[in-house]
């Protein structure tokens, strides 16, 4: 009898999910879940509000969302994309449940007033951190998932077209507004 | 220009990014609910029970076709030892009287 050892850590998450569907293989999918357990409660931790326990049940509720539509996958899917447009459900549906729907608005207040006598500031990391999270905390739930997906998870245009459901060109002028309106608000920084 | 301000607002995402997840306490497992056996238990269960059903069939089939199978009965021996059975094979070696 010919044992198969497979070592789970050395294949793809294409690779893991492809096991999770066709084998219901929990070995792939407790990898897969320690590749992103973490990742997706950060990411709802940031997007909710910074509840760590509701963050929790969410990154779990996105697992258990996962292993029960494992027959959705499909080969070649890419899984970032799938699994973050499970995560992007499960907080639009979170800020639906908390009547903040209303939040979901292209137009950006840039038309604030910029103090023109505004000092230059030291520009170290911390700084440009505290400014940055400021500004991001004025940003509505859409703006904030929008920063969320490019610049926190590093995600592309095409795949956060994918999650959010939305074409590339919408994508793309909604991150060039924000962006605009993110460099013209930290410009003291920069 | 905007190129560069993009880089920074990565990286700075990046360090908040890292910053908050390291705080966080990370379930360590995730329990699975029961893993359904697809479509085998449909198609084990009804097997299993025909495979029952014949090794039943099997070993309660009717005594006349049991002959088929009976061992050959010596009817007698020769002076040299050799047993004689009823279709004329000689067990000898199996048999002695």
């Amino acid at each position: 009898m010919i044992a198969l050892i497979v070592n789970y850590k050395s294949l793809s998450d294409g690779q893991l999910m492809e096991r999770v569907r066709r084998k219901d293989d929990e070995n792939a999918f407790a990898e897969i879940y320690r590749r992103y357990a973490r990742l997706l409660q950060g990411f709802f931790f940031r997007r909710l509000g910074g509840d760590e326990e509701q963050s929790a049940d969410h990154m779990q509720d996105t697992f258990l969302k996962v292993w029960s539509s494992r027959w959705q996958y499909s080969d070649g899917q890419p899984f970032r994309t799938w699994i973050f447009s499970i995560a992007y459900n499960l907080c639009k549906n979170t800020y639906r449940q908390n009547k903040h729907e209303q939040e979901y608005l292209d137009s950006f207040p840039i038309d604030e007033p910029i103090s023109e006598d505004s000092t230059p500031l030291k520009l170290d990391a911390a700084t440009f951190d505290s400014a940055l999270q400021q500004e991001l905390a004025r940003l509505n739930e859409a703006q904030q998932m929008l920063f969320e997906l490019r610049f926190t998870q590093e995600l592309t245009v095409p795949e956060i077209a994918a999650i959010i459901d939305i074409p590339e060109g919408t994508v793309k002028s909604r991150l060039n507004t924000l962006t605009n309106y993110l460099r013209l608000k930290l410009k003291d920084y920069e | 220009m905007n190129k560069t301000f993009e880089s920074q607002l990565s990286a700075s995402a990046r360090r908040m990014r890292k910053q908050s997840e390291s705080n966080l306490s990370v379930p360590e497992t995730i329990v699975i609910p029961q893993t359904r056996t697809r479509y085998w238990g449909w198609i084990a269960t009804p097997a299993a029970a025909a495979v029952g059903l014949l090794i039943g069939l099997f070993i309660h089939r009717p005594a006349e076709r049991q002959d088929n199978f009976s061992v050959p009965v010596v009817v007698a021996a020769d002076n040299s030892g050799h047993s004689i059975v009823e279709d004329g094979t000689d067990y000898s070696l199996l048999v002695s009287l």
